[in-house]
């Protein structure tokens, strides 16, 4: 294959030109590769129109307006503590129900809002260059 | 402008920096995707992600690289996410073109053939056949472009180039 590609070291070349000399399958063998190369390297791929600025920009909008990570867990872990803890305070006498209660709360609200999802763990499957039509 | 310079605009937040590597590469862009995905809308959707992806990651971007190689990476990530998560059937048209750009009238019936064929394949098969022989990557190009070895772009080759033979039979 490397040969019909024109890749092959000089030395490997001049064993399978020795090879191809003596062997008529596989000297048809490259003559079929080289000719589906040449059929295949005849063709130029399309360019097909497009232009993309438009939404590529507006997504870009869109990104710039959400907080940033660090924003997000402020706000997610900042309020909810703040909260609890305001809380606490306010109500000065031992909270036992409460301090039950509103931990469960937390976590609750955290792992909806992560959606099923809280540690970020990419589940997703990457395919590297294997799948099949 | 060129790429360096616009990378390092972007890299300051200047959009319309970006606005150039997005008209510079989008038509190169949406053939690579149009291979992989055999589907326009889907291609349209893949380059896009791509070019936000590349947008959030040029802050990493070494500037040693060269620009479309370092996006092309990306791209091809965002494709075949795409197509795990829609899993639909490519409809196999040969009236409209998605890989080969007619090039003669002579040539058109020899287009169309390899054109089908090459829709048969699997995408992955697609995206080596085409780099290697439309873009006319080497071995080592195209290592560096899927990111594996060269040995493994040589079998890759070999299997893909057999069923391709097989398809045009």
């Amino acid at each position: 294959m490397a040969l019909a590609d024109g890749e092959m070291s000089p030395l490997d070349r001049e064993e399978i030109d020795n090879h191809l000399r003596n062997c008529d399958r596989c000297r048809a063998e490259i003559e079929q590769l080289r000719a589906m190369n040449r059929l295949l390297s005849s063709q130029k791929r399309l360019r097909p129109e497009a232009n993309l600025w438009r939404q590529v920009s507006e997504r870009l909008e869109v990104t710039a307006g959400t907080p940033s990570f660090s924003w997000r867990l402020l706000l997610l872990f900042g309020i909810p503590l703040f909260g609890y803890k305001a809380l606490l305070l306010s109500l000065q006498a031992a909270p036992s129900l409460w301090s039950k209660l509103v931990p469960i709360i937390l976590v609750i609200t955290v792992f909806s809002y992560l959606k099923t999802n809280p540690f970020k763990i990419n589940c997703e499957l990457t395919v590297r260059g294997e799948l099949s039509s | 402008m060129d790429d360096p310079i616009a990378i390092k605009r972007c890299k300051a937040g200047d959009k319309d920096a970006f606005r150039y590597l997005v008209e510079r590469y989008q038509i190169e862009a949406m053939g690579h995707a149009l291979a992989i995905l055999a589907d326009r809308e889907d291609a349209l959707d893949a380059v896009q992600e791509a070019f936000l992806d590349a947008y959030q990651a040029l802050g990493k971007f070494d500037m040693s690289r060269q620009f479309y190689p370092w996006f092309y990476t990306i791209l091809r990530n965002r494709c075949f996410k795409l197509l795990v998560r829609r899993r639909k059937n490519v409809g196999l048209s040969l009236d409209d073109a998605l890989i080969l750009a007619p090039v003669s009238e002579a040539s058109g019936e020899d287009r169309l053939a390899l054109e089908h064929a090459l829709l048969e394949l699997s995408p992955a098969e697609r995206e080596l056949l085409t780099l290697k022989h439309l873009d006319g990557l080497s071995y080592d190009e195209l290592a560096e472009r899927l990111q594996i070895p060269r040995g493994t772009v040589m079998s890759r080759l070999f299997y893909a180039r057999k069923r391709l033979r097989e398809k045009l039979l």
